[in-house]
Formats: C-alpha cells, structure tokens, sequence
C-alpha cells in the first residue's frame, strides 16, 4: 500500500478506531499489525527479509549487551551489519555487478553465463535497514539499550510510517515511543492532519505535475533543445523535493495523529544561502544518519590530516551515498560533485565570513536572495546527473545547455501551466513560513477560520489538478 | 589538572578553532550555541584538543559529549 | 464538554467548506465542460451528441491525424466527421464512442483505426479511461467501462470536482473566444504540419512492455464494436495506418497478441485494410511526423490510398453507393 492510494485512505481510518480502542499495553501490538498489513500489500515475499533482518538484529543487539569483552562486541556489531547489509547489496546491485563482470569476461572472450535476473528492488529495503544499523551502531555505543521486545524491534524497523521512504529515524526517538501511554490529543491529531494534506498537495499538485513536463523533456534528450532542458533542469530540484518532501510529510503527519513524534525531513532547504547549510536543510533524516554512522568515524580516523582529513571524510561519505541514491556512475559522480562543493565551500569558509562581517552582508536581503539562486542553481545542476539515465545523457544536457538555444517545447501547455503555478504556490507558502510565520504547519493564522479555509483549499486544489493516476502521462509531441 | 584550568585550556582552542576572540565558554554550552561549530569544525576541534593536551580520545566518548561538561569530564578522565 | 462541541463544529465547519465548494465548483465546471467551443473534449461531446455524419473515423491520435475527412468526403459523396481522440487512447475508449453513437443513430460507415498489437494489457490504458468520468452520470451504458478503472470510482465520484480532473485549463481555455484559434480542424481532422522526421526520432519509444499479455477487456470491446455494428447495420473497416519502415524492411511474425485479434477480424468476417507495412510509406521520412503518426502530406496520401482500396471493394461499393474502379 502507498501513501497515495485509495486503499491507504480507507486504511487510516480503521486502523485510527482499531488503534485507540487498544489498550496502552497492545498499541504496539496493533501498530505492528497494521504495519506488516501495509507493507504485505505490496508483495508478500518481500516481509520475509524484513523479519529476517529484525531477527539478525534482534539476536545480535542482545549479544553486544550480554558480552563484556569491547572487541568481541565490535565483532558481533560489524556481523550484524555485514549480515542485514546483504539483501540490499545483493537487490540493489545484483544486475550491475553481473553485468560488469560479464562485459569485463566477455572482453577477454570468455562467457560467462549467470542468470540475468531483473529484480525488484523490495520496497523501502534501504530505509529499514539504514535504521536496524544506527541501532546497532548506538546499541554497541552504549547510547541506548538493547530492546528485550522482539516485537517492538520489530515495530521499530517495519513502522508503517516510515518505511517507504523514511525519515530514516532512530532508535533513541522511536522505542520509548511505542512504550509511553498517551491519551489522544485533539491538537496533535490536527497538526498531523495539517501536514499530511501539505504532504499530499506537495505529492500529488507539486511533485506528479513537474514531473509530467521533466519526463516528458529527460525521456527525449536529444530531440530537445538548450532552452528547454536547461528550464526542466531548473524545475527538477522541485519535483525531487516536492517527491520526497511531500511522501516524508504524509509519514510524519500520520505518525503524529497515532501520537507518535518523528523528525522533520526537509526544512524548507530551497532557501538555504549556502551548499553546507542546503545539506542541513535538505533530506535530514538521510544526512544525519550518514553524519553519525558514516561521515563521523571516518573524520575521526583521518582527523591527524586536519582539514584534508575531513576533506577526504567528506567526499568517501558523498561517494557512499551516491551508491546508495543509485547502482550508476551518474549517482557515483553527482555524489562525488556534491562532495567537492562541500569541500571548497569549507575551504573558503573563513574568507567568506570575513567579507560578509565587513559589509553586514548577511542583513541584505539581495545578498541573501543571490545566495539562494546561486546555492540553488548548484544544486540543480548537480541534479542533472541525478536525472540523466547515463553519463553521457548528462554531457548531453549540459552541452547543449551550453551551446544551443531555440524556442522552449510547451508539449501540453496545461501541463506546464499547472505545474508552473504549483511551484509557485509552494514558493509563496515556504516563504511566509520561513520568514514571517515561523512554523512547521504550511498554512499559519491566527484566527481559526482562516485556518479551516485555507485547508479546505488545499483539499479543493488536489481535486483539480492533483496526479491521480497515469492518465496525464504526456506522449512526445502527442 | 583542575576543571577550571582545562575550561581556561579549552577556551583559547575554541578561540583559534572557531575563529572568535569573545568567546564565552561554560559547562553547559553545546554545538548550538556557537556560530560555526557543525560536523565540519567539530573534528578539528577535537584533533587540536588532543594534541594540545596529548590525549586520544575513542569514537564512543565522541559520540558522548552533548556539551562542553561532558568534554571536561573526559578530558580530565584521560590525564 | 464546551471544548468538545467547539471541536466538532469546526471538523464539521471545515467538512461542510470542502463539500459546498466542491459541490458548486464541480457543477461550474460541467457547465462550462460542455459549453466547450473547441478542443478534443469539445469533439468528444460533439460525437456523442451531435454529429450526424454517414461515416465516422475512430481511433487514437493516428485516427486524428492521418484521415483527411474532406477527402473522403469528396471522393465517396458522403459527410465524414473525424472523431479521434489524441492521447495514447486503447479501444476501450473507441468501444465507448460506438457504444454511445449507436443507440443514437447509424452511421453508413465506420473506420476503426487499430493495429492488433495494441491488444496487450497496459494499466496506463485504463487510467486514461478517465476522459469518459463526465459522462458517467448521464450515460448508465459507459458505467462498466468508467469502473474497469477501479471499482473505487464510484466513490470517487461523489465529488463532483473529481470527473474534470486536470482539465480546468483546457475547459476554461476552450470557453474563451479569443483564446481558442491555436488549431485548425477540418470535420474534426487535425493535419500535423511538421516535416522534422528524421532517422533518430525512430528510438523514441515511450512505453515498452516487457512481457506482453492479452488484454481480455480490450479482445471484448473490439468483439463488441464489430457486434453493435452488424446490429445496427453499420459498415466497418478496420485499418491500420502506416508505420514508420526503412524500405524492404520485412514484416515481424504475428505475435500471439497480434493473432488473437486478427483471429477475431477474421472469424467475424470484418473487412481489415492494413497499411502497417504497406510498400508507399517505406522510407518516406516526408510523410512521416514520427514513427507512428504522419504528416499533412503524408496524410493525404494515406487517405487517397484507403479511398482506392475501398474503390476496389465490390462489397464496399455497392453498399455506399460508390462506382467501383
């Protein structure tokens, strides 16, 4: 089941009756329930591996608390990982890695005949399993204990919330969580609410639209010209984020409604004045992860180098999540881009700092404004490679962003009109919360009605032009 | 050594790492309180502290100082 | 208990907002839905209420663009109105076209634009079922076709924003004069003028399935159309347009999809002109707009050469009234 389909609707409401008609004692028994009634609806076999990784985890957890001995435990904390990291290698990169050794083979005339097989990514696999390692990570840590319930374990990696696509909690937010006894709180339930219709208009209004125009223009590289590819490049940022950003609202919002608190995943990053603080602001839940699990042990090993060390910690860490974004060299070179940027953007920091000091820089509104477009447009064209299905897709734009010029293709206009006007909406929204009203709830009055109206819009404006289903999929030219 | 010298100690490396003659340092300050101290300037923090105080520190203590206290209990722990 | 009550009255408050205006805009936006002065909505009301024309062209966007329905006119000395519909169509959508015609009145002559391979099982197909969702209330017979979407859509349709879905700017566009002069059609003919086909463009494939599987209700609905017209003593032709072929290129084997429906053609006894690789287009990049659609050129070659063949037709011949060549 997903987020966005009919069933999910008829989905929440039962569970939300089922749910606080429970006793406090069962609620987690009822959320793992639901949970695994969620994710079997997508394809049964795929639970298997989810069990199979709550149970690696379950016993080894367990293990590192029981043993005394620092370097036995580091031991049984590494096989674990090793252990749960399997399936997603092995889903994730499978075909890539059978491909490449049978064109390396095949270049030395040999053939080499494994089945191709062509699998189905299971579903939120990386997700699930991205939070199984922090707790083990914090578990052999001493940061929290290891949790004696095999059943609220297994509550924490397959809560329905969260694992599609996350925010990638922890371990630390989530298990106290499922234990508290909270009553039912009015307010609560309505900011969840607030934020899963925001969700939903980002998703379904912001997200599905753009990406009608950005796929029809990426599909067809080469029948387009500069202008419009640089004007889908220029839109994409928008839909990953509205993607993303939308399906992690949805999550937090229905989360909140069962009572349950997690962490915001984008804080409106589009008006970050620099790449470090878009990082901070964009996808959280997956950057803080990679901080402390990846980004954080590697500085502390090369830290004798200084700042080559956190250079260099910087970039492995880029590199990693490229992989894991995607098996391509696209991902590979996106991640390396960002982490070059990163890079220089650390290495030039003090110089920066003492030119905006010397000019109040950081008071004027157009400096701030620049900043914006300039930390934009990086990442925009970083996400080119993020787009472009191969290397050379990506050349592609870019040159002819570069090089050629022409009238902008429209296809059908509607398209572009709608989602032309969502983005705008989204820009005018974001702004009012991120300098005059200052809070999490998209929609913000101070008289309720306002409120109530404002809501209701949304609701109004997803049944006009929301994506429903594939039927505004635009042919090429057609 | 006595708390009091290793916050005097911590005090100047704050200063040269984070670039900020006036900076205040108590117990109870954290990462949030100070422009500039992110996941970046962080790890170089902690390589000046350990050479000025010729310690090494393990990940796991890293991972357990929330504010400068816990620095200090850690540090002085190591002398 | 006060708290309470002031709760339940602003859910219901704000419950009672979506259900007024969605109510109030739903009902605007059918008026002007069908108040359209041009467009493809505009056609697609135009067959199902008005036209009157003694042959009908049904079909995808090849349909719309490939049948210069002046020249049939001309040459059969017969009105001819051209009720394809752009957007990647199946013929489930064709089916509910004939579905509706017929119990209207009775063409002398229907084209089916269709080629056996699009017989195989696409969900997008049936998502894009939902250009018929306005007419769901007031043709009962199109409801089976509107729930193979999923049986969900009856609640969907309690609001009565939801059938015009998407298509705010087109019925708004469509309703204002001035706005509404982009394309030309000719008795519902729309000629594509461009001349940019080129050897590359052949790759751009949009929708590959990878193991095609037959689509029952697809096999159905062309049962059906060739059922209703022999009811309704309606001529049909079903044709293929031309495809995009270098010359001498050879004909694939009939997959087992294709033959399902040829099988069906064929036991029904239904006249089927295929010009899929048919020798006059092999090559001809100047007709050509794309792989599958041609070009105002090649388009009035394709419909001259159709005209011939019915020319040639003893049966066809005698049954409009035409001289045989």
């Amino acid at each position: 089941m997903i987020f966005t389909s009919f069933n999910f609707l008829i989905f929440f409401p039962l569970l939300l009756i089922f749910y606080f008609i429970t006793p406090f004692r069962f609620r987690w028994l009822t959320l793992l329930c639901a949970s695994y009634f969620f994710y079997l609806n997508i394809k049964p076999i795929f639970a298997l591996i989810t069990i199979g990784v709550t149970i690696s985890t379950y016993i080894f957890t367990r293990l590192i608390d029981n043993v005394k001995d620092d370097s036995q435990k580091k031991r049984l904390m590494v096989i674990n990982i090793i252990l749960i990291l399997l399936p997603l290698f092995f889903f994730k990169y499978y075909s890539n890695i059978n491909n490449g050794i049978i064109g390396l083979l095949e270049s030395f005339s040999i053939r080499w005949p494994l089945p191709d097989i062509k699998l189905f990514l299971p579903i939120g696999i990386s997700f699930y399993t991205f939070m199984a390692i922090g707790y083990t990570v914090d578990v052999y840590n001493e940061e929290i204990e290891a949790e004696k319930n095999l059943g609220i374990l297994a509550l924490f990696i397959s809560f329905f919330p969260l694992i599609l696509s996350g925010p990638i909690e922890r371990a630390k937010n989530m298990l106290p969580q499922f234990r508290e006894q909270k009553k039912f709180d009015y307010n609560v339930a309505a900011q969840g609410f607030k934020l899963m219709l925001w969700g939903y208009f980002l998703k379904l209004v912001v997200a599905d639209r753009v990406g009608i125009y950005v796929d029809a223009i990426y599909n067809n590289i080469g029948q387009h010209n500069g202008t419009t590819l640089l004007f889908a490049s220029l839109l994409y940022p928008f839909q990953v984020y509205a993607d993303l950003g939308g399906y992690s609202l949805i999550a937090i919002g229905t989360a909140k409604v069962l009572g349950i608190n997690v962490m915001f995943n984008f804080n409106r990053p589009f008006f970050s004045t620099s790449i470090a603080e878009f990082w901070r602001r964009w996808h959280i839940s997956l950057i803080t992860w990679l901080t402390d699990y990846v980004y954080t042990p590697l500085a502390f090993h090369f830290r004798t180098l200084r700042i080559w060390g956190i250079v260099l910690a910087l970039m492995i860490t880029f590199f990693i999540s490229g992989i894991w974004h995607g098996a391509n060299l696209t991902f590979i070179v996106w991640g390396l881009m960002q982490g070059f940027f990163l890079s220089l953007e650390a290495l030039t920091s003090n110089t920066k700092t003492k030119i905006e000091d010397k000019f109040k820089l950081k008071e004027k509104s157009l400096y701030i404004l620049v900043s914006c477009i300039i930390t934009y447009v990086i990442f925009a064209s970083s996400q080119i490679l993020g787009r472009a299905t191969s290397i050379n897709d990506a050349f592609t734009v870019f040159r002819k962003i570069a090089t050629s010029s022409g009238h902008l293709f429209i296809g059908e206009l509607q398209q572009l009109v709608y989602g032309v006007l969502a983005v705008g909406f989204l820009i005018v929204i974001e702004f009012r919360q991120e300098f005059f009203t200052k809070n999490q709830d998209p929609l913000k009055f101070n008289k309720w009605y306002f409120e109530h109206l404002g809501y209701a819009l949304l609701v109004i404006l997803i049944l006009l032009v929301g994506v429903f289903d594939g039927s505004q999929f635009i042919y090429f030219q057609f | 050594m006595e708390k009091l010298d290793i916050i005097e100690k911590l005090a100047t490396i704050f200063r040269t790492v984070f670039k900020k003659e006036s900076l205040i340092i108590t117990e109870d300050l954290t990462a949030n309180d100070v422009e500039g101290w992110d996941s970046l300037t962080h790890m170089l923090l902690i390589a000046e502290i350990e050479n000025v105080f010729s310690i090494k520190f393990k990940l796991k203590e890293l991972n357990k100082m929330k504010n400068v206290g816990d620095m200090v209990a850690i540090i002085s722990s190591k002398l | 208990m006060n708290q309470l009550i002031s709760r339940g009255l602003k859910i219901l408050f704000f419950i009672f907002i979506i259900i007024v205006s969605d109510q109030v805009i739903g009902l605007i936006l059918r008026k002007l839905y069908f108040n359209q002065k041009e467009g493809s909505n505009r056609a697609l009301n135009y067959t199902f209420k008005e036209c009157k024309s003694d042959i009908l062209v049904f079909g995808a966007s090849q349909a719309l663009h490939n049948y210069d329905s002046r020249i049939i006119t001309d040459s059969l000395g017969l009105t001819c109105f051209d009720a394809g519909q752009d957007g990647g169509h199946s013929i489930l959508l064709q089916y509910a076209q004939i579905k509706v015609i017929a119990e209207r009145y009775s063409p002398r002559l229907i084209f089916l634009e269709f080629n056996p391979k699009n017989i195989v099982h696409y969900p997008g197909d049936y998502d894009r079922l939902s250009i018929l969702l306005p007419y769901y209330k007031e043709y009962p017979e199109l409801r089976p076709l509107i729930l193979l979407r999923s049986p969900y859509e009856r609640i969907k349709l309690f609001s009565a924003i939801y059938p015009f879905n998407s298509k705010i700017f087109s019925i708004i566009r469509f309703n204002i004069d001035f706005l509404s002069r982009h394309k030309k059609d000719f008795e519902g003919y729309i000629p594509i003028k461009d001349k940019v086909m080129n050897i590359g463009m052949l790759k751009t494939n949009s929708e590959i399935v990878p193991q095609p599987v037959v689509d029952m209700n697809m096999l159905n609905a062309l049962e059906n159309i060739i059922h209703i017209c022999k009811k309704k003593n309606v001529t049909l032709c079903i044709v293929s347009s031309p495809l995009f072929h270098t010359v001498g290129e050879k004909r694939i084997n009939n997959s087992f999809v294709e033959n399902q429906a040829l099988d069906i053609i064929r036991r029904e006894n239904v006249k089927h002109f295929d010009f899929s690789y048919d020798s006059l287009f092999m090559g001809r990049l100047d007709w050509f707009a794309d792989a599958g659609h041609l070009n105002e050129e090649g388009a009035t070659n394709f419909t001259k050469a159709l005209i011939r063949r019915i020319k040639y037709d003893k049966d066809l011949c005698s049954l409009l009234n035409v001289k045989k060549k």
